[in-house]
Parts: C-alpha cells; sequence; structure tokens
C-alpha cells in the first residue's frame, strides 16, 4: 500500500472514531505565488474567450445531432466539439507559451481529440499538478464548459514566467459529456504517475440555487469544494488561499468517503465530471461547483453567455490560476 | 462504546434477572446537517433491558441500546442508548415511544471548516415510536419504528438525523 493510501486510511479511522483531523494551509510563500498569479489574469480576454466557444459552437460546421438521447432535457439535443477545439488551437497558439500538444483517440466509432499545454518547473520535477476542463458542449454551452475552458486557457498566460516548482499540465478534454470519454482515454495513455493533484473547471461561474443533499451549505457559501477523502488537506488548502486574495471566492470544502463515488453519492447530487475518473485511481482530485443544484437551463440551449455571472467569472479565473500557482509551488523556496 | 462493554457486563453477571430482549433490524438512515451528511441502509442490533415500572401497571420503562452499520457513500455506523415506555398489555400490540441519544460515524461526508478541522461525528437526540411492535408467541415483529431528531450543536435547513427500523425481529432471553 502506497504511502497516500496508508494515510487516507488512517485519516479514515481516526475520523470513523470521532477525531476531527487538521489540515495545514498554504504557506506564506505559496500565498504570495498564488497572489502574483491572481493578479496576471485578465478578467476580459476570459469574457471574451466564454463568448468565442459560444459562437463558434453555435456555427460549428460539425454540430452532432445523433447523441441526442445522452442530453436528456431538450429534445433535438446538439453536441458541439470541432469548433471549441479551434478556438482553444488558436488562444494557445500565442508565441509566448510552449506549445501545446494534442491526444486523439479513435475507439467504438467515436474520435476524441484531447489537448495540452504544459508549463514546466523551474527545475528537474516528476510530480505534476493537472487542471482540466472539459470542452464539448450540449448547444452552446456557456456555462458548460466554455467558463472551465476560458479559466484553463487564460492560467496558461497567468502561470507563464513563475518559478513553478511542479510541471503543471493544462487539460481540456473531449467527451465529457457522453460519460468522460476524453479524460479516460487520457487516463489510458498517459496513466497518473506523478500527478500529485487534479482541478477540475466544470460549469465554473454560474449562481447556483438550492442545493441538494450532499451539494447544499450554508446560505453564504459561493462554492462546493468536493474532494476525496485523501484531498482533504488541498481541499483546505485552496478554500482557505481563496479566501485571503484580494478578490476572494467563498469556497466550502466537503469531502466524500473513500474514492469519493459511489451509486448512493451520485444519486444524492455528487456532482460527476472529469475528475472523478482520477479520484476512481487514487488521484487526490478537486472539483469546485457553485453551491446548489444545477439550474434549469443545464444542458439546453438557454446556456447562454449572459447566464454566466461575470463578476464570479472574473473572481473565479484569479482563483483558478491562483490555486494552481500555490498548488506547483512546495512552499519550501521562494 | 462504554455503553456497549457496560450491557454486555450487565449481561454476564449471574445475579441480573431481567429479561433481554435482543432484536435483529434492518435498518435505513439518513442524517443532514451543515457540516456532515449521510446514512445508507444496513443491518442493527438492539438490545432492550427492562429497568422500572411506571405507576401505571400497563407502562414499563426500559433502557435500550443499538449499533448499526450502513452502508450508502461508504459504511457508515450508528450507536444509539435511551429509554423507551412501553404499553405492555396481554394483547399482542405493544407500542413504544422513547428518547434516544445517537452517535453517527464512519463513511459521512464532511466540510472542513475555517480553522482546517475536518467536521466531527455528529451526535444527536431522537425521539422514536415503535407503532407497529406486537408480541409474537415466541418473539416479536416490529415494523417501520421510526427515530428522528436533530444533531447537537449543528446548523444546516433542516440538520436531522433520522433512522427507521424497516423489519425487526427479535426474542426475549
Amino acid at each position: 500500500m502506497a504511502p497516500r493510501q496508508r494515510s487516507a486510511l488512517a485519516g479514515a479511522f481516526v475520523v470513523s472514531l470521532g477525531c476531527s483531523a487538521r489540515y495545514e494551509p498554504f504557506s506564506p510563500a505559496q500565498q504570495s505565488t498564488a497572489e502574483r498569479a491572481a493578479a496576471r489574469v485578465r478578467p476580459d480576454e476570459v469574457q471574451r474567450w466564454v463568448q468565442a466557444l459560444y459562437d463558434a459552437r453555435l456555427s460549428d460546421p460539425e454540430r452532432d445531432e445523433s447523441h441526442g438521447n445522452l442530453c436528456g432535457y431538450h429534445a433535438g439535443c446538439v453536441y458541439s466539439r470541432a469548433a471549441s477545439a479551434d478556438v482553444i488551437r488558436g488562444a494557445w497558439s500565442d508565441p509566448i507559451l510552449p506549445v501545446p500538444s494534442e491526444q486523439r483517440v479513435t475507439r467504438d466509432g467515436l474520435t476524441t481529440t484531447n489537448l495540452y499545454l504544459d508549463l514546466p518547473a523551474r527545475e528537474v520535477s516528476t510530480e505534476w499538478i493537472l487542471a482540466l476542463a472539459h470542452y464539448d458542449a450540449w448547444f452552446g454551452g456557456a456555462n458548460d464548459n466554455a467558463t472551465g475552458v476560458a479559466v484553463t486557457l487564460e492560467a496558461a498566460f497567468a502561470l507563464q514566467g513563475l518559478e513553478l516548482e511542479r510541471n503543471v499540465r493544462l487539460l481540456l478534454t473531449d467527451g465529457e459529456e457522453l460519460g468522460m470519454v476524453g479524460s479516460n482515454r487520457y487516463l489510458a495513455e498517459h496513466g497518473v504517475s506523478g500527478v500529485t493533484l487534479v482541478l477540475n473547471a466544470d460549469m465554473i461561474a454560474h449562481t447556483g440555487t438550492e442545493g441538494g443533499f450532499l451539494t447544499r451549505g450554508p446560505a453564504e457559501t459561493e462554492y462546493i469544494l468536493q474532494a476525496s477523502e485523501a484531498a482533504a488537506g488541498a481541499a483546505f488548502q485552496m478554500a482557505e488561499l481563496l479566501r485571503r486574495l484580494p478578490e476572494p471566492v467563498s469556497m466550502r470544502p466537503i469531502v466524500y468517503p473513500d474514492d469519493g463515488v459511489s451509486a448512493l453519492g451520485f444519486a444524492l447530487g455528487t456532482d460527476l465530471s472529469d475528475h472523478a475518473p482520477f479520484w476512481l485511481r487514487g488521484v487526490d482530485a478537486l472539483f469546485p461547483f457553485p453551491a446548489g443544484d444545477k439550474p434549469r437551463w443545464y444542458h439546453t440551449p438557454d446556456d447562454t453567455p449572459d447566464r454566466v455571472d461575470g463578476d464570479r467569472l472574473r473572481r473565479v479565473a484569479r482563483a483558478w490560476a491562483g490555486a494552481i500557482a500555490a498548488f506547483a509551488t512546495t512552499g519550501a523556496r521562494r | 462504546m462504554s455503553w456497549l462493554a457496560v450491557a454486555a457486563l450487565s449481561l454476564a453477571q449471574p445475579s441480573f434477572t431481567e429479561p433481554v430482549d435482543v432484536g435483529l433490524q434492518l435498518v435505513a438512515a439518513l442524517g443532514a446537517d451543515d457540516s456532515t451528511r449521510g446514512g445508507g441502509g444496513g443491518a442493527g442490533i438492539e438490545l432492550g433491558v427492562p429497568v422500572a415500572r411506571s405507576p401505571w401497571p400497563e407502562l414499563g420503562w426500559l433502557l435500550r441500546a443499538r449499533a448499526s452499520v450502513l452502508t450508502g457513500i461508504g459504511l457508515a455506523y450508528t450507536l444509539d442508548l435511551g429509554v423507551a415506555l412501553r404499553l405492555e398489555r396481554q394483547d399482542r400490540w405493544q407500542p413504544d415511544v422513547g428518547l434516544y441519544v445517537t452517535y453517527w460515524g464512519g463513511a459521512l461526508v464532511r466540510s472542513v471548516d475555517e480553522r482546517g478541522r475536518l467536521a466531527p461525528n455528529p451526535l444527536g437526540l431522537q425521539a422514536g415510536i415503535s407503532a407497529l411492535r406486537f408480541q409474537l408467541s415466541d418473539g416479536w415483529i416490529s415494523l417501520l419504528s421510526c427515530r428522528a431528531g436533530p444533531p447537537l450543536g449543528r446548523s444546516g435547513a433542516p440538520p436531522l438525523l433520522l433512522s427507521v427500523a424497516i423489519l425487526e425481529v427479535g426474542q426475549t432471553f
């Protein structure tokens, strides 16, 4: 059994006896790195990318109506991927960024293309922070998930030139809406070796409603930060970091037992997205989701840019870059 | 668990003469507050010991202890201790009402507070009713016994610990 697994098991045992574990926040050096990254985020660009992804999907010549039965919420469901990928390629073609890579897989009649961009550590490191978001969408998908893609695109720029101590991979996945196909295919090829933490941005800037049984927080909660048991400490660190940023974001860490995924958990409102395949493989993964139930426009043509909460998008884009930077910094050196 | 040890030791005492009810239950439980959520379905075992008669001859007080294991979001457990007032008439219908302290642990969904502390196990106070308990010629059967009440010191909308013993069969020793 790996040390991390032993630690998680010990933690679970302690909790089961009723003793409460306690976690430590980021170091001042990590907080400082996070604030620098957050300050570099360009909110106007993030907003522009949301609009660009939405517009591109609506005019996508390769829109696919063959998966309509999976949409579930609206007749005539339209699935769009190719145009979003082109927007991403364009955004990441900036010469100040490293050249992105693509993983194209055709299997069972479905071709998926994951796009990823690596930001290497200042010195050689075997550890990776993986920040991901899915770019495929039903209809225009302004919230689901142009917002997640936009904050991930911008993180590439915000983290440029920072002295990272862990490698960062920004991964934009395909086929999430079809059952996390892209992330599973990514894992099949790349595995989880060296991945210390996964951050998943999916529908990251809407305003929630009342909340489900497992995803509800106190009234003031903006986000539920879903974590597997082994990632509880990282969840607290991220929530605490974001609370202290100049433009704070309120996240409430919620820790799910074991790998975070169970039939009952899913039935009661655990939101599954591209982090779930990593949870199931024992990788620490965090998934912030606006507190509350999914809105009525979820997976419908009404998921439009005017339903993106602009204030949230700006703050969470800064928070996202800041969190990635902090996790990619060990805190041992300034 | 100390009450279980006390109960076990009490049972082992040669001088202990009161009959002991032992019931096996099929339990469903759900708990929610702002810090912890969870529950599921599983099995429970309950011990009941008559401790006193009430001023009314048909009513008797019982001391009850229950342990249950639930599977839902992982494996959780509950420990309950309480007292119940049971109608003990000569016919078969023997309902009871009670008040219980309940402790939930194991695999619960937990929040981490602003000081970095993972939410501890909830302790709650539950009122209970067993309206459908019937004495059989050998043992008893009970259906849909409910216990519900708030976790102590927790907030939520609403903070609630709820358990239902869907079916219980038991024997008196």
